[in-house]
């Protein structure tokens, strides 16, 4: 490439100024202008092209308050999204057991109000997340049945395959009025087996009929909460409301 | 026009801290999404007034890209830095809304004049020059802006991504989602065209 002709050359000035010719032609470039002022010159012209593109972006105003309100308003906006997402998903995913504990209710004369909630870290292994060990933790195998991961709004969660057997335990606490809620943590795991339940709450009603509940919503199925297409385990929890009903639906 | 192999392309620019930024931010984040923006926010405006030229377009613009940054983050693989990244869904933004705006624009000349107008005077009083060129730099600064809203939206991008951002042909390309040869004829007109028009300049 020696011996440019100035039209041949002109083709690359542009390239030239911006550095961003291969070494040898910027080599032959750099021979050409030594010799040709009319080259030299346009490469002027180009250099000063920039800089008064430059100069009219400086003179612009930069209304800072302006943008930063901006901003904040967008990191509100994409975090109600966020929330609103997961609570739509999560509700959408366990309207099947809702309806199935509903009509269970209904024959029992009760209403039984089941509800599964996100899992906010309540069976997590039992380390600050932030710690030494939690970062070790959950990098090991996040999402594996031994680190159980909270559902977030990214992740398909699990959906009932069978429900719980809980019919004996409904007709059996019809027969008190007392208002009775049990709250279940436990893990869904990639299998989608409910493993590791233990109670959170139990307000009322005997050792027995807790411990049959524990065992009633460990034989439930699920199809695995997903991940990017991999199941993942996550934690989870049941609140299993009971309440007599007064002539009024629950939904 | 240097050919760099691709592969090292690969997490280059993506710095440890930003890494984990994003990563924070991908899990739902809010102080890491606030940071994120902080970062970013002022680039992000300021790329947008330069494509549409008009403040509220941009500021509008602006929170559209947070909003698809926020959703997308998922799918950054590293694959140019995060700024490059964000550099591109501003072009594409900025592509989306200019196609309505020039049209709007032809009978509404509500533009950067007005923009500068309502509150330039003091940023080009800031910049220091005496008051007898004050007049001759905004003149010029106009006939800039006019020239550059007249290239064609694709050769506007490349020269104002070049000339006013710094980035590199490798970078346009990603951010115009081209091939660097296509930079390189583009910036090539775009200049060309420029130069004709403000030829005294
Ligand atoms: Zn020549």
């Amino acid at each position: 490439m020696t011996r440019l002709t100035c039209a041949r050359l002109r083709r690359h000035l542009s390239g030239f100024c911006d550095r961003e010719l291969t070494v040898q032609e910027m080599c032959a470039v750099e021979t050409h202008l030594e010799r040709c002022k009319g080259c030299a010159r346009e490469v002027e012209r180009l250099q000063r092209l920039g800089q008064v593109i430059r100069r009219a972006a400086t003179g612009l105003p930069l209304p800072l308050d302006e943008i930063a309100r901006a901003g904040q308003a967008t990191v509100a906006r994409a975090e109600a999204e966020r929330e609103q997402s997961v609570r739509v998903r999560m509700s959408r995913a366990f309207e099947d057991m809702h309806l199935v504990w509903a009509a269970l209710a209904a024959t029992a004369a009760t209403g039984l109000c089941a509800a599964l909630l996100v899992g906010v870290g309540y069976l997590a292994p039992q380390v600050r997340a932030d710690s030494l060990a939690g970062i070790l933790a959950a990098l090991a195998a996040p999402g594996s049945n031994l680190y159980p991961v909270s559902i977030d709004e990214r992740m398909v969660p699990p959906r009932v395959v069978r429900e719980p057997a809980v019919s004996a335990l409904v007709e059996e606490s019809s027969s008190t009025d007392d208002d009775v809620v049990f709250a279940l943590a436990a893990v869904v795991t990639r299998e989608g087996l409910v493993v590791r339940p233990s109670v959170l709450r139990a307000s009322a009603g005997d050792h027995e009929t807790v411990s049959r509940l524990v065992r009633a919503v460990s034989e439930a199925r699920f199809s695995p909460a997903s991940f990017a297409g991999a199941p993942v385990a996550v934690n989870m929890v049941w609140v299993v409301t009971h309440t007599t009903v007064r002539g009024k639906t629950i939904s | 026009m240097s050919a760099k192999p691709a592969a090292a392309l690969a997490w280059t620019g993506v710095e440890t801290g930003e890494a984990a930024l994003i990563a924070r931010c991908s899990a739902g984040d809010e102080v890491a999404c606030s940071d994120l923006v902080e970062q970013h926010q002022r680039m992000v405006y300021q790329l947008a007034l330069h494509l549409l030229g008009d403040h509220n377009e941009a500021l509008d613009v602006s929170q559209e890209v947070f909003l698809r940054v926020f959703r997308t983050l998922g799918t950054f693989k590293g694959q140019s830095s995060l700024r490059t990244w964000i550099y591109r869904i501003v072009v594409n933004q900025a592509w989306n809304r200019q196609r309505w705006w020039r049209r709007r624009r032809q009978g509404d000349q509500v533009s950067l004049d007005e923009h500068v107008r309502a509150r330039g005077e003091r940023a080009f009083r800031d910049a220091g020059p005496a008051p007898d060129r004050l007049l001759d730099q905004k003149e010029t600064a106009d006939r800039v802006w006019r020239a550059l809203e007249q290239l064609p939206f694709e050769q506007r991008t490349a020269i104002v991504l070049r000339e006013i951002d710094g980035l590199s042909y490798e970078e346009i390309a990603f951010s115009l989602g081209v091939a660097g040869g296509t930079v390189k004829s583009r910036l090539a007109r775009a200049r060309e065209a420029l130069r004709a028009q403000l030829v005294d300049l």
